[in-house]
Parts: structure tokens; C-alpha cells; sequence
């Protein structure tokens, strides 16, 4: 069946005249009434939905949504980029470059045509979320970059070269005369992403887009991104469109928000109007999700909560704390080493020793929710795995100790004598996607664990399923459906029933909203606590978003290149940071009130 | 009350077939169709899968019931109608189908014989005709044929003669047997060899992987045909059909399975590092379990796809060991078999119709490809 003979194609549909009412002057891009459709064979998907927005020259226009709200359809519509089976299907795109310049409309073009390649690159680039895919991995990022001059502009090699080292240099790469020839597997993630800019922006666009660039970074990284980008927009005088899902680095860069949401606007103006003054209930949502308003309530339930129980009273002095209350989990001088290995042609020889957890302590307290906190490669989610005993730690204690058992220590046991603590250590993974099996039912999924505890019968894991599914806010119906059918919230309910049917006492929660909208995120964050009230769990709270951290922890521990750089009460690290470290990570991290903005000053951390 | 009549009250009650096709269509919305119900509906929306799908399950069917459907018994010749062509079959109202039949003689000067028809004589042909006996699936004694002449005594040649005056569409009907059963035996044998030693070579990786890698490269560094042909030759020439028949299969399923093995490790090394295999882990699961339970099924639409495209393989290498000498040898009959007597250039310029076997081959591995090609792209959800 082939999809493309269903509609008829774009740039031979009549146009609504806009030559009668061109564009303003200040306007860099009209879109009016823009609709964008994917077509499969099953039906027409509008992933854009009669929009209409307008980006002013020489301002940063933020299209803000989450997954699936069309806002990445926009960005590739702008430049006819939309992936196969999409196209445009009505509207205009009216962009002049320059003030006075001609309009064109670039809905009306072919995605392959001559004005459109002139365009691309030329007068509009973009830059994408993942540098590493985005980017050749055989070529050196100075060919890549050179390649854009030229297409539209024939220089020399060597004049192309020079170019090339300048704009490397403007985009903070140091070293650029011996980057310029380095692979992009050479570069670290942000280092790339400077590449990319670099690459958008030689040819001097006066128009940029970028599209989520600093979702795959890690918070100190992105915090130069954006610094980078708002700088070089001052100095090179372009128009920016900015697409990202996080109201924090909205609150950063925006002048102006259009707020997108199934394929249509449903709020634009000023970033201070958005902020201060939203009118849409969605942007309210949004906002209430990133300034705390929606899960403050766990904050103020849990404060409440410590205020009532004895134990958490005594937590005010850590001292009486250690004394009073054992520790569910101690993790005493924990080490992690992987081998890189080389194949030899028989024998495998072990090459290299990678460190990936250098002698970690740590106390977690029953009924609390402890913070592990670093970005990405500096060892948490291997710590977390050790714990889980995914992996078999190289040296160190993991002792469990729970009320009325014995103390074990986890790191000594063999695979067969841990198989009663795989039901009481249980994991939430990040990927809502990855970590369900599309091939098993629900039920399936939920009660695997199920099967490795004896004298539990079919009916009676089906009926634990049931409740479990329910508890976690989904319906008993959704056992007999497979993953696919499911949102990505409520996939991670369903890892959540997973984690829980065993009725846990510790929970290792690796970064388990992070993949989450952050609506959702709410809703999912809300039910952890939740849970833990019903259920007297423990989270082990993995993530690299301080946010998050900041709202639902008690205790937090920061981990840098392995080593945990400073721990202690959640209030005491976010507000009163001891370690360098800490306190780059916190200033990286963005304002979520736009006002604010530029008053933080940058650290940076150079051990 | 004549508003009340509105047409789709006039209208017959679903039929079960709808009624399943509805139920079928609200699986895909609510989301319990399984991966499977996915793929065979989208196996189903591709046109070329599906004719060869229906093309193989005719080619199967007329195999399994060779007895029934070919005119003549695969041992009955006769010495008169060697090299005989193809007969045409004339149809009139008062004496339905019916054939000429034929005088052969052998011309002076060239040597070659010529069959003249007889346009006056009439040997009339029937549907469900009494001829050779057979046994019907192997064990039901039975000697009616589904079409054949209404004298059993008469001979019909649809496709022409061989040298020995058989009729050649009932032979390459019974050389299918062979050559489509040997196909698929010899590739289940290699499946299983490659399930098992592949599933262990990814599952548990380093120096147990190491050696089997190495191991499968070595088999495969051997060059195919000279190994087939010195393995083909140590059977002993007294053996009998059957014999040789396994002979052949287990020699091409254990160079086969090499191919398979590849396959299989690869895609149980992509799934270790699958989330949802860590989580099955830390579920408790055994390693049996999470191979079985959890990986196969992730993988099994593949497995079936790479058999589909290794069994027309199989059925190349027979008729190619066949062809030459080396595999079967008559009285037993394949395709390969068949097409030895077209090895001499003259008897092909004479009787072109002994490469019709050929044809068959070659519709089986466009069958065969067609489907295997149909079930790799509904297995892969991301195709176009």
C-alpha cells in the first residue's frame, strides 16, 4: 500500500494568496495555518494541526511541548525535512532573511528542489538532539563543517580551513587547530554539540533551529550550550527557534514561547507573560510541574510525615539517628572494577581496568528515600546495579539489614543463595520502552517474580497482578493487553507493579522519570510516595536531574568519577553545598522563573 | 411503522467471518493483539508474500498427494513412448476431453524418433479414472487418479516421456516428494543445531564463544561443493533409497547449520543487553527460562524467516549433488535426479521438455524467497 498516493502533494495544492498580506518587516518566518500529516496505512496522522506562529528577527522563539505534541514536526516542516511517510499539507512558511528581502514560502517548495538546498544550511541550519548520530562517525568534524562552505561558498581548501578553525575557536572548542581534524568519537558530548553549532552556523544563517540540543547532555554541559547559543546570537544578530520539553531552559533563553500540545498551539506570547501570567490550563500544568507545585505536595506530606514519626524527629541530630535507627542498607568501601578486553585469536586478554566505583559508603535509612545524584559516567547506575547485584562487586559490603531478618551481606552471597533478596531489592528501570518485553501480556511482565517464590499458584498471581495493577493506577483489564498499547507513564506504572508485586523493602529507582513528560513525571513521582506511605519502601533514588532530587529525597549523595564527593540531609546539600562539585552542579542548573535569569552565577568544576 | 424499516434493519446478520474480522480489528485498537497477530497482519498486506505463500502450499499439496494428482504410477514406463513430447489434450461436446494417440518410428536417415498422431483414434480422458495403484499419504491403498484416460491400459503424457517412457509430470510430482521433504527435513536438523550451539555461543560469550566462533568459521572456510561432493561419496553405492535419502539430508544440514548458528548468536547477543532481560534477572528467572522465555520469542518471526530462505538452499544443493551423480541415484527420484537424463546436450535438443524439472525448481525457490523475504519485513516493525 503505498502511503504517498493517498494525499495530494503539497506543492501542487493552491496556496491561500499571501501576497496580499505579506509578512511584517520584523518578522523572520510567518507560518500560517501550517498542517502536517503523517500517512499510514492505517490512517492520517496530523502531528501538526493548523498552526500559526511568527519567530521576529533577531529574538529567541522557544516552541515548548512534550513528546508527541507535533513541536519536532514544526522544526522539520520549516526546513521540508519531515521524515517519510510525513509531509505538509496546508499553510504557508513565509520566510524573508533579511529585512526588506523577498519572501519566499517554503511550504509551497519540493523537498528536493534547488531553493530549498539553497536555503538549508545556507540561510536556515539546525541543530539536533543527539550530536553522536547526527554527526559522520568517519569523517573529521572539520570535513563535515567545511563541507556546508563548500556547498555555498566556493573558497580555497585552505581559506575553507582557516574558516573552519575560527569558528571552532567561537564556539569554545579549545585546541581547535588539532581538533579540527579529530573524529567525532574523539569529543566528548558536549564537545560535539559545539561542533554541530559550529557547523550550523558557518555559513552564517540568519536563521537557526534547534531542536531539544542539550536533552542529551548533562546539566553542567547544557548550561554552556545555552550560554553559548545566547551569546553567539548577539554577536552573529540571527533569529533562534528553540524546541525543547523543559520549562527550565525555556525560563533561560526564551524571548518569546509558543506552548504546543497534540499538534496545536494553545498558548504564545512573551516569556514573562507565559511564566507570569499563563492562561492555559496546560501551561499552568507545565509550569506547576517544573516550579513544584504539583509535587511540593509530596515534599509538605513528607515533612508532615517526619513531624509524626519519632524516628524521622531524631533525624534532626544525625548523631542520636546512627545510634537509634540501623541502617536498612550500609554499603561499606564498595568497589566496581570492569576489564576492557582485547580478543586474542583463543584466549582473551584483559586490557585495560576501568574504575567505575572507587570505595563508595553509604547509609540508607528505612522508610527514607536516598538521592544518588551525578551525571552520566560517574558511577551511579553501577552502584546501583552492584546493589541489585546485576553485577558482582570487586570488592566491599553491601549489608541488608531488615526489621526481623537477618543481616546479610549482599556482595559475599552466590547467585543461588540470593535469590530470596531478588524479591526484596527490587529495580525501576529509565526506559519505559526497553524494559517491558514487547512479547509478554502485561500479567506476564507483572508477575514474573511471582514464579520464583514457592507455593504461588497460578490464580493467585493472577489475583496479586490484579491488585498490584490496580494499586499503581492502572486497570485490571490492562492484563491481557501487551505493552504497545500503553503511554509511557503508564508503562512505568506497569514497571513499577513489577518492582512491587514482591513486596519489596528497597526499591533502586534508576532514573525512573527521567524518560518521563513532565506532566507524567508528576503523576508518577505523586504515586512513588504514595506507595512508599502504603507500603513502608525505601527508594534508592537514582538521577541526574537535581530537580527531581531536590523535591522528593531526604538524603542525598553526590557522586563524581566514582567517588562520592558529599552526602548528607537533601536540605543541607542543596542548600548549603560543601563540595566544589556540588555547587557547579547546582548553579548549572536552570532558573525555572525567567526574571531571574542571568542573576546565578555560573560555576565550573575543574578537579 | 414504515420509518421503523429503516435498511439496516433490512440487513442480514453478521456473517461469523465478519464477526471475527470485527473482533480481530478491535485486538489492534485495545492493544491485545500479540506480536504475532501484528505480523501476520502485515504479512498479509504484502501481495507478492502472500502469492508465494499460496504458491508453496500449492507446490506442498501436490507433493503430499502426488499419487492422486499424477496420471501414472512413478515406475510405470513404456518402451514405445521413450522421448515421447508433450501430448495435447482436445476437448469436443460429445466426447469431452480426450487425446490422439500416437505411432512412433524411427526415421532412416537421422536416427530420431517420430511420433505421428493418429487424428482418426480417440482415447478418451476422465476426471477420477481408475489406473495405477498407489498408497495414498503412504498407507492408503488406492488407484483412483485424478485425471487420467478411461482405460487404464492407455498412456497419457502431459509433459512428454523420459527415455525410459515415463510419464514425466508424474515424476516430477514424485521427485517432489523428495526434494521438498529433504528441504525441510535437513533444514529443521540444522535449525536445531544452530538454536543450540548459537544460543550457547551468545548467551554466555567469552572463551565458549570464542571456540565455536572459530569452530563455524573453519566449517565455512571449506569450500562447499568439493566437501559436499567427497562426503557424497563415502556413502556406500549399496545402500538403499532410504539410506541414502538421510545420508544426504544429515551431510547438507551439518555444513548447513553454520549460517543459522550466526544468526541466532547475533540476536541473542543484541537482547542480553536488553532492559527487560536484566529485569528478567532480577526477577529470579533461571538461564533456561530467560532464553526461552524471554529472548526466543523476541526472535522466533526471524528464525522462521531465515529457515524460509535456507530450505530453497537445501533444495539447490540436492538437485545439484543429484545432478551430478553424487546425491540420489535412480530408482530413487528427485528433481535433481530427474534432471540428470537433460545432462546430455543432444537429448536436450531433442527432448527439450526433460528440463521441466527445472521449472519446478525453480518456481519452489521463488516461492520460498518470496515468503522468507515477506516474513523478514513483517517481523521488522520498523520497516517501510
Amino acid at each position: 500500500m503505498d502511503a504517498r498516493q493517498v494525499p495530494a502533494p503539497s506543492w501542487r495544492r493552491p496556496s491561500t494568496d499571501w501576497r496580499s498580506d505579506p509578512p511584517r518587516g520584523d518578522v523572520i518566518v510567518d507560518v500560517r495555518n501550517l498542517h502536517a500529516s503523517f500517512y499510514t496505512p492505517d490512517a492520517e496522522v496530523k502531528a501538526v494541526d493548523d498552526i500559526s506562529f511568527q519567530a521576529v528577527r533577531g529574538r529567541t522563539l522557544c516552541i515548548v511541548g512534550e513528546s508527541g505534541s507535533g513541536k519536532s514536526a514544526t522544526a522539520r516542516s520549516l526546513m521540508q525535512l519531515i521524515d517519510y511517510p510525513g509531509q505538509i499539507s496546508e499553510g504557508n512558511i513565509l520566510f524573508s532573511p533579511g529585512a526588506g528581502s523577498a519572501v519566499q514560502d517554503i511550504a509551497a517548495m519540493e523537498p528536493t528542489c534547488e531553493e530549498i538546498r539553497a536555503i538549508r544550511g545556507r540561510q536556515i541550519s539546525m541543530i539536533f538532539q543527539e550530536p553522536m548520530s547526527s554527526l559522520s562517525p568517519v569523517h573529521t568534524i572539520g570535513n563535515q563543517i567545511s563541507e556546508v562552505l563548500e556547498i555555498h561558498q566556493g573558497l580555497k581548501p585552505r581559506q575553507t580551513r582557516e574558516r573552519v578553525i575560527e569558528e571552532l575557536r567561537r564556539v569554545g572548542i579549545p585546541l581547535p587547530e588539532e581538533r579540527i581534524d579529530s573524529y567525532t568519537f574523539q569529543l566528548s558530548g558536549g564537545m560535539r554539540q559545539r561542533a554541530m553549532i559550529a557547523m550550523a552556523l558557518i555559513a552564517r544563517p540568519s536563521l537557526l533551529i534547534a531542536d531539544e540540543p542539550t536533552t542529551a547532555l548533562d546539566v553542567t554541559t547544557q548550561a554552556q550550550i545555552l550560554d553559548l547559543l545566547a551569546e553567539l546570537k548577539e554577536q552573529l544578530g540571527m533569529s533562534l527557534i528553540f524546541i525543547t520539553h523543559d520549562m527550565g531552559v525555556v525560563a533561560e533563553i526564551a524571548d518569546d514561547v509558543a506552548v504546543m500540545r497534540h499538534g496545536k498551539i494553545v498558548e504564545q506570547g512573551p516569556v514573562d507573560q507565559i511564566f507570569h501570567d499563563p492562561q492555559h490550563d496546560y501551561t499552568k500544568q507545565l509550569l506547576g510541574s517544573v516550579q513544584g507545585g504539583a509535587t511540593s505536595r509530596n515534599r509538605r506530606a513528607k515533612i508532615e510525615r517526619a513531624a509524626a514519626s519519632p524516628v524521622v524527629r531524631e533525624r534532626a541530630d544525625p548523631a542520636i539517628t546512627e545510634v537509634t535507627e540501623r541502617p536498612l542498607l550500609s554499603i561499606r568501601d564498595l568497589r566496581m572494577e570492569f576489564h576492557t578486553v582485547a580478543g586474542g585469536l583463543f584466549a582473551r586478554r584483559s586490557k585495560k581496568k576501568l574504575e567505575a566505583v572507587k570505595g563508595v559508603s553509604l547509609d540508607i535509612a528505612p522508610g527514607t528515600t536516598f538521592g544518588l545524584v551525578g551525571e552520566s559516567g560517574c558511577g551511579k547506575t553501577t552502584l546501583g546495579r552492584c546493589i541489585l547485584r546485576a553485577y558482582k562487586p570487586t570488592s566491599g559490603q553491601i549489608f541488608f539489614d531488615e526489621a526481623g531478618r537477618e543481616q546479610v551481606d549482599l556482595a559475599a552471597l552466590s547467585e543461588r543463595e540470593l535469590k530470596p533478596y531478588r524479591a526484596r531489592v527490587r529495580m525501576v528501570f529509565q526506559d519505559p520502552y526497553g524494559s517491558l518485553n514487547p512479547r509478554m501480556t502485561v500479567r506476564q511482565v507483572v508477575e514474573e517474580p511471582l514464579r520464583m517464590l514457592d507455593g504461588v499458584d497460578s490464580e493467585e498471581r493472577g489475583e496479586r497482578t490484579a491488585v498490584m495493577l490496580e494499586r499503581v493506577g492502572l486497570k485490571r483489564s490492562a492484563m491481557n493487553r501487551y505493552p504497545h498499547a500503553f503511554s509511557g507513564g503508564e508503562r512505568q506504572r506497569i514497571g513499577m507493579a513489577r518492582a512491587l508485586i514482591t513486596d519489596p523493602s528497597l526499591v533502586v529507582a534508576d532514573e525512573a522519570v527521567s524518560a518521563l513528560d513532565v506532566s507524567v513525571r508528576a503523576q508518577v513521582l505523586d504515586l512513588m510516595a504514595e506507595l512508599q506511605d502504603q507500603l513502608s519502601l525505601t527508594y534508592l533514588f537514582i538521577s541526574h536531574d537535581l530537580s527531581v532530587v531536590e523535591r522528593i529525597c531526604d538524603d542525598v549523595a553526590v557522586m563524581y568519577f566514582g567517588d562520592v564527593v558529599e552526602q548528607g540531609a537533601a536540605e543541607d546539600v542543596f542548600e548549603r553545598p560543601q563540595h566544589p562539585y556540588t555547587q557547579a552542579l547546582l548553579s548549572a542548573t536552570p532558573v525555572t522563573d525567567p526574571s531571574a535569569r542571568g542573576t546565578k552565577g555560573r560555576l565550573t568544576y575543574q578537579p | 411503522m414504515v420509518d421503523q424499516m429503516n435498511p439496516a434493519a433490512l440487513e442480514a446478520p453478521p456473517t461469523p467471518r465478519q464477526m471475527r474480522k470485527a473482533r480481530a480489528q478491535l485486538k489492534f485498537l485495545d492493544g491485545t493483539a500479540s506480536q504475532s497477530q501484528l505480523i501476520r497482519r502485515r504479512y498479509k498486506s504484502n501481495p507478492m508474500a502472500m502469492f508465494g505463500l499460496y504458491l508453496l502450499c500449492l507446490i506442498y499439496f501436490t507433493a503430499i498427494f502426488a499419487g492422486f494428482l499424477a496420471p501414472h504410477s512413478a515406475s510405470s514406463t513404456s518402451a514405445d513412448h521413450a522421448y515421447q513430447p508433450p501430448q495435447a489434450v482436445h476437448f469436443t461436446l460429445e466426447d469431452g476431453f480426450f487425446i490422439h494417440p500416437t505411432e512412433s518410428s524411427t526415421d532412416i536417415e537421422t536416427l530420431q524418433r517420430v511420433f505421428v498422431e493418429d487424428p482418426d483414434v480417440k482415447i478418451p480422458l476422465t476426471f477420477f479414472a481408475t489406473g495405477d495403484e498407489y498408497q495414498l499419504l503412504g498407507f492408503i491403498p488406492a488407484d483412483v487418479h485424478f485425471f487420467g484416460t478411461v482405460d487404464p491400459d492407455q498412456r497419457l503424457y502431459l509433459l512428454g516421456a523420459d527415455r525410459a517412457g515415463a510419464d514425466l509430470l508424474s515424476l516430477i510430482l514424485y521427485g517432489g516428494q523428495i526434494s521438498l521433504s529433504l528441504g525441510l527435513i535437513g533444514v529443521a536438523v540444522s535449525l536445531v543445531l544452530g538454536i543450540v550451539i548459537g544460543g550457547i555461543s551468545g548467551y554466555f560469550g567469552g572463551l565458549t564463544d570464542t571456540i565455536i566462533q572459530r569452530v563455524i568459521e573453519f566449517i565455512m572456510s571449506i569450500p562447499t561443493l568439493p566437501l559436499w561432493l567427497g562426503l557424497a561419496a563415502a556413502i556406500p553405492p549399496r545402500w538403499g533409497i532410504t539410506e541414502t535419502y538421510f545420508a544426504i539430508t544429515m551431510i547438507l544440514s551439518l555444513l548447513g547449520w553454520t549460517g543459522m548458528a550466526r544468526v541466532i548468536r547475533g540476536r541473542v547477543l543484541q537482547s542480553r543487553g536488553e532492559d527487560y532481560i536484566l529485569a528478567a534477572k532480577l526477577d529470579g528467572a533461571s538461564h533456561g527460562r530467560i532464553i526461552l522465555r524471554h529472548m526466543m520469542p523476541s526472535f522466533v518471526s526471524h528464525i522462521i524467516a531465515s529457515m524460509s530462505l535456507a530450505v530453497p538452499a537445501m533444495i539447490l544443493a540436492e538437485t545439484s549433488l543429484s545432478f551430478l551423480g553424487l546425491g540420489l541415484r535412480a530408482p530413487a527420484i528427485s528433481w535433481g535426479v530427474l534432471l540428470q537424463d537433460s545432462q546430455n546436450l543432444q537429448v536436450v535438443a531433442n527432448a527439450p521438455w526433460l528440463l521441466m524439472p527445472a521449472l519446478a525448481v525453480v518456481l519452489t525457490v521463488i516461492a520460498f524467497n518470496f515468503v522468507g523475504d515477506g516474513l523478514r519485513d513483517a517481523a521488522d516493525p520498523y520497516g517501510k
